[in-house]
Order: C-alpha cells, then sequence, then structure tokens
C-alpha cells in the first residue's frame, strides 16, 4: 500500500497496519531529523491549534481552510490524547508530512509526550485499536522529532504553548537538545507549557509549577526578535481565537466542541502573503457524521 | 393521586410530579461553556476573585421546585397552580458552586502538582526573582461547603431551612429496580489542572414514581497526589414531607486508589449487577448493593505491563492489564470498551468512588474518620415542607 493510499484510509478515518506505521514513522523521521528546533516557514501559511484527536473536526478545518498541499498548514501540536480518534488524527497528519513535508509543519505540543498520552487516552486508543502498544511506541519515539517552534517570514513565531523565562531569543530555541521525552523543567519545558497571563513580568502557576508571562515579556521578546505576532495554542477558548496584549500573541484552538461536550467554535490563522491575517471560524462535524453515543445519556440508578 | 409529566424547553429538561400535597418540579439546564463576554458579566455580578475552570458550563444548573398545595383545593390543570402558589427551590447551580471556591493562600498551598518541589528548588536557582503568584486561589477548583442553595421561587415564599438529622436517606427505597421515569446528568464545570490531574463537578438526577435522588459530585484527580470526591445527596419519597440531604467528603492519596486496582480490590461485587437501562421503560433488573455508584471494571489477572502513574513524577505504577475480551465495563462509553482495562478508570468519579468506603454506611461525623486510608466526612440535615 503506497503513501497516498494510507492518506486516503486515514482520510476515511480507517487505521492503516502497524507494520505500514512502523515504515511511515521511519520515513518521518528523516524529515524531522532535519527540521530546525525553530522551523523556517513561508507566508501564505494556516496556522492550528489543539486537534486533541477529534478526526471528523479536522476534516471540517479541512472543509474551511482547503485540503493539504493546496494550502500550506502549520500545526501547533496536540493532536493526540482526550477525543475518539487520536490514531487516524496524528497518523494521517504524519502520512501528509512525509507526502509533501514542505506543504505541513508540525511542531510538538504537551501532549506529545509519553507520559501525559499514557494518563489522557492515546495510549489506550492505540492498545484498543491494535491490540498491542507497538503504535503508541512508534509514533512517541517520533514525537521527539518534532520540532518545538516554527517562525513564518521572520515574523511571527508560533509556539504550543508559550516563552520561557531561560530564552530571550530564538538562537536559544535553535540550541536545545530536543530529541527526547518533554522533560520536567527548563525551556523546552516551558515552551511546551507556560502560559499568557494579565499580569507584569513573569509569574508562578498556583499549581507549583509552571511560568505565567505578561504583556511587558511578550513586548520584550517581540521587540527582541523583531516580530510581529507570538500565535500560539495550548488553551481552550470559546471563540476559537484570543488577542492578549495589544494584538501582540493569539491563542488558537482548533478544536470545535472539545471533548465532545463544550459547545465552543474553533479557529484556523491564515496569514496571506503578506502576513495579513484572518481568523475562520468553524464548529464540530455534525453528530451523525461521526458514529458517537447518542448525546441523551442512559438512564443510570447511580446511588 | 400522583401525576408525572416530562418536559423539555430550550435548554431545560424536566419533569413535573404531582402529588397530594405538592407540585414538584425537577429538571436540568444544559448550555455550552461561556463566551468570554459571559464570563466577564458573571466575574464582574458574582465578584469572583478567580480564574475560571478550563470548561466553565455557568448556565448549567440542576433544580428542584416544591409548591406546597396543601390547603389548595387540588387542581387538574397544575399550571394554574404553579401560578397561584407560592414555591420554594433548591438548586445545584455552576455559577454558585465555583463562587464559594476558596480563594485564600492557604487554600491554593493545601494541594500542590506531584513534582511542585522539585520544580520551585530548580526554579528558584535559576530565576530566583520570579516569586509572584498573580492571584491566590484553591486551584483545584473544590467547592467548600457548596451543598446547594435552597431559595424562594418567588417573593411570597417561604424558604425552609435545613436541619441535622440523624435521619439516612432510604437506600432500600433507591435500590428497588422501579423504573426511571426522569434522568439527567450535567457537568457544571471540568478543568485538566494543566495536564496535572482533572476536576469534575456534576450533577445528577432521576426520578422514580415513590422518590427521586439528586447527586452533586465533585472528582478531583491530581496525579501522584491524590483524588478527592465530594458528593451531595438529595433524597425525597413523595409520599413523605421531607427532603434528606446527605453531604460527603472523601479523600485518599493516589498511590492507594492504584493499589486498589493493582491489587483487585476493585474486584467487588458481580460487575453483571450494574443497571443500565436503554430507556426509561421498566427494568427488572437489580441495583449493586456493593458500593454507592456503579460497580467497578473487574481486573484481571496482571501480564505485567507497566505505566507512568502520573505525569513527571518518575513513579513507575503496576497495573494490572486485561487480555483481551476479559474486561467488564459496565456503564463505560462505548469509546473505552473491549480490550484491556483502560486507565481512563482513574478519570472514571464512579469508579474511584466505588473503590473508597461507602459513605452512605458511615455514622454522621464533621470531624471525619480514618476508613481503609480514606478520610471520609459526612454530614445529614434535611427539611419538611
Amino acid at each position: 500500500m503506497d503513501l497516498d493510499s494510507q492518506i486516503e484510509s486515514l482520510s476515511k478515518c480507517i487505521t492503516i497496519s502497524e507494520n505500514q506505521v512502523r515504515d511511515l514513522c521511519a520515513k518521518a523521521r528523516e524529515i524531522l531529523i532535519e527540521e530546525s528546533n525553530v522551523q523556517r516557514v513561508a507566508a501564505p501559511v494556516t496556522i492550528c491549534g489543539d486537534i486533541h484527536g477529534q478526526f471528523y473536526d479536522l476534516m471540517e478545518l479541512f472543509k474551511v481552510g482547503g485540503m493539504c498541499p493546496e494550502t500550506n498548514y502549520l500545526f501547533m501540536g496536540d493532536f493526540v490524547d482526550r477525543g475518539f480518534y487520536s490514531v487516524e488524527t496524528f497518523l494521517l497528519l504524519l502520512a501528509l508530512k512525509v507526502r509533501y513535508p514542505d506543504r505541513i509543519t508540525l511542531i510538538r505540543g504537551n501532549h506529545e509526550s509519553r507520559q501525559i498520552t499514557q494518563v489522557y487516552g492515546f495510549y489506550d486508543e492505540c492498545l484498543r485499536k491494535y491490540g498491542s502498544v507497538n503504535v503508541w511506541r512508534y509514533c512517541c519515539d517520533i514525537f521527539d522529532y518534532l520540532s518545538l517552534s516554527a517562525i513564518i517570514d521572520d515574523r511571527v513565531f508560533c509556539v504550543h504553548g508559550g516563552l520561557s523565562p531561560s530564552i530571550n531569543t530564538l538562537d536559544q530555541i535553535r540550541i536545545i537538545d530536543r530529541k527526547q521525552e518533554v522533560p520536567h523543567d527548563g525551556a523546552m519545558c516551558d515552551l511546551l507549557w507556560s502560559d499568557p497571563e494579565d499580569i507584569e513580568g513573569w509569574g508562578l502557576s498556583p499549581r507549583g509549577a509552571g511560568y505565567l508571562f505578561g504583556g511587558d515579556i511578550v513586548g520584550q521578546f517581540v521587540h527582541a526578535n523583531k516580530l510581529d505576532l507570538i500565535a500560539r495554542a495550548h488553551q481552550l477558548v470559546m471563540e476559537g481565537y484570543k488577542l492578549m496584549f495589544k494584538d501582540t500573541i493569539v491563542t488558537v484552538w482548533s478544536a470545535p466542541n472539545y471533548c465532545y461536550r463544550c459547545g465552543n467554535v474553533a479557529a484556523i490563522l491564515e496569514l496571506d502573503e503578506n502576513l495579513k491575517s484572518n481568523y475562520k471560524i468553524f464548529e464540530a462535524a455534525p453528530q451523525d457524521a461521526r458514529g458517537l453515543p447518542a448525546k441523551k445519556p442512559a438512564p443510570e440508578y447511580f446511588l | 393521586m400522583l401525576n408525572h409529566r416530562q418536559y423539555k424547553e430550550t435548554s431545560k429538561t424536566g419533569i413535573l410530579v404531582t402529588t397530594q400535597s405538592a407540585t414538584i418540579r425537577l429538571w436540568t439546564v444544559k448550555a455550552p461553556i461561556l463566551s468570554a463576554p459571559q464570563m466577564d458579566a458573571l466575574k464582574a455580578a458574582a465578584n469572583l476573585g478567580l480564574p475560571f475552570p478550563e470548561m466553565f458550563f455557568g448556565f448549567n444548573a440542576l433544580c428542584l421546585e416544591v409548591e406546597d398545595r396543601s390547603g389548595v383545593e387540588t387542581s387538574s390543570d397544575s399550571n394554574s397552580a404553579a401560578a397561584a402558589a407560592a414555591a420554594f427551590r433548591f438548586s445545584f447551580s455552576a455559577a454558585d458552586a465555583l463562587g464559594s471556591v476558596d480563594c485564600s493562600e492557604e487554600a491554593m498551598d493545601a494541594v500542590k502538582v506531584a513534582y511542585a518541589k522539585e520544580w520551585t528548588e530548580k526554579s528558584e536557582k535559576l530565576h530566583g526573582t520570579i516569586k509572584q503568584i498573580p492571584r491566590p486561589y484553591d486551584w483545584t477548583y473544590t467547592p467548600k461547603e457548596y451543598h446547594g442553595l435552597l431559595s424562594g421561587a418567588d417573593a411570597a415564599a417561604a424558604i425552609p431551612a435545613f436541619k441535622t438529622t440523624t435521619s439516612k436517606i432510604d437506600i432500600e427505597m433507591l435500590k428497588r429496580s422501579e423504573p426511571i421515569l426522569f434522568y439527567d446528568e450535567i457537568v457544571l464545570y471540568e478543568d485538566e489542572l494543566g495536564d496535572n490531574g482533572a476536576c469534575m463537578l456534576t450533577a445528577r438526577v432521576r426520578v422514580m414514581k415513590s422518590c427521586f435522588l439528586m447527586l452533586l459530585r465533585f472528582f478531583l484527580r491530581v496525579d501522584g497526589v491524590l483524588f478527592r470526591i465530594h458528593d451531595t445527596r438529595v433524597f425525597h419519597a413523595f409520599d413523605s414531607r421531607t427532603v434528606i440531604r446527605e453531604s460527603s467528603r472523601r479523600e485518599c492519596s493516589y498511590d492507594r486508589v492504584l493499589g486498589k486496582i493493582s491489587g483487585g480490590a476493585f474486584n467487588v461485587a458481580s460487575s453483571a449487577s450494574a443497571v443500565s437501562t436503554a430507556t426509561t421503560a421498566s427494568t427488572t433488573s437489580t441495583i449493586s448493593t456493593a458500593s454507592t455508584a456503579m460497580p467497578p471494571p473487574t481486573m484481571p489477572a496482571s501480564n505485567g505491563l507497566t505505566m507512568r502513574g502520573a505525569r513527571r513524577t518518575g513513579s513507575l505504577h503496576t497495573l494490572d492489564r486485561a487480555s483481551a475480551g476479559a474486561t467488564a465495563t459496565p456503564g463505560a462509553s462505548a469509546a473505552s470498551a473491549s480490550a484491556g482495562v483502560d486507565l481512563s478508570v482513574l478519570n472514571k468519579a464512579d469508579w474511584v468512588a466505588a473503590g473508597m468506603v461507602d459513605p452512605l454506611t458511615i455514622e454522621a461525623t464533621t470531624e471525619g474518620v480514618v476508613v481503609d486510608g480514606v478520610h471520609v466526612r459526612v454530614v445529614r440535615d434535611e427539611f419538611d415542607f
């Protein structure tokens, strides 16, 4: 089965065989290993946020944004976990990456991790769909090769989570050794985990781990690196996207009706050849299109 | 005479029960998570001092309304009766629950993520000047002493008051296989705790011919640290004039729950006794007596697979993994059936609750007791109408 037929199969939400996954990952590895930690991307490009295994909603995204390779895509991580179809979602994106390496960029989200996927669903889904954890292992090995960020025409910086107090310049990101499980702390961890917040300077999460960064920090980073905008994902936004700090940073969220119950819309950010931005909003795929259990809960004799 | 009628409005679904002396309505409100303007409006109106949970279903609520008609001539038209008499309301609402969350520094520091100490030490070494925490609040979003709210449905209503009681919820009545006339479950809020676990506040209701049960459940999992379940149950038998409320808290270490799973303690009772009817029609099934919740999954023998119990804790826990098809997952969603015990069991409040001591069997204690590694506190009160 060649790559095009694998893409065709995955586009119908049909999984490919374990051996095909192994070979696909091996090919993807060769491509990803060459990518920079700050992967260069040329506009026009369409920027997407979290997908979280919501395969049929990813199909809605392609309907709204156009298919790859006609549209040049940049996905900012969190392809897996939560939704019912993490396997098909990630493998389709990976197959597109192998088939059209210059027309789709995949960067790493905090869910592209061995530890997180064991708690939040991807591991179990692999085990359920393949009867073994081999596919999960192949995918996790590929996660380690995913780039950490991207820069569009030297003006728009894209990262899953946010900034790090250890990072002032893009060059500092370029020297990180990324080929590892997401660490518990340090710059690589921060890029995938931190959040913007309405504060001055840097802040600490009340949970006891993780950084928050304010508008002035974004301002300094944008200035130091001659940027127009930082695009990031990582946080659910009811409206699909949210601009902060005088439009210097935007959160893009691309999983409509998150977890099949939130009722939120999703967004993608289209940047044209002049980096002019256009946000496109889309809704979840119709219920009947994806074989989900009925909305009405079955009565339970709970006590 | 006892009548009932289901109804559905835009975001409201409910049932109207007419007993000899009262008209009783139970309904749920189900809407999407709040938009940014809706959040801003609520924040201002309720003077909320904390960030919203990631998924905040701010309009969602489970409500009970009782209109006392004793002394009023029984009308065949319940609607006109409803308009005539005063009624009071008891509700579980997302906004009220969130408003009860503690915003003190003590509450913020009461629980930290598993790797907080290690992370903080490194952060202090590398970035010692970063100290500010923007807003202190209980980031686990545990409602503080929130057990629902009694209010008047209109200005003229006399609002009853809860008083401590030694009565218990009539569990035998609830174990009967009486058909469920109305059932619903709603999420009030949910947060993924920055992928350090999960918290979820849900409400459920079931109405049978003879009685109803409402359950507000707060479920918290902090990976590598702890599990917490706070339940508020509200019970009423339609042939009585008393509403009984039981509020319980249970908390235990994360490792204990994992130990229970791998030790097979979740193997209680025959899972086949789970009652989950496809329709509201009558059922002949019996209800499991083993626990206060859904019977837990059967965990077959270990095949030696391991998993990491928690993100970033680094501790490896051995978990029993099922051989294909050997697992019963009663009542579980279709998405997580078939091969293997799925570890999303740690996300299933009912299953975790089933592995803890049953609060219905505990004598009321405001002090709390430790039973089998679980810290449990139970308070019971009631009101008459």
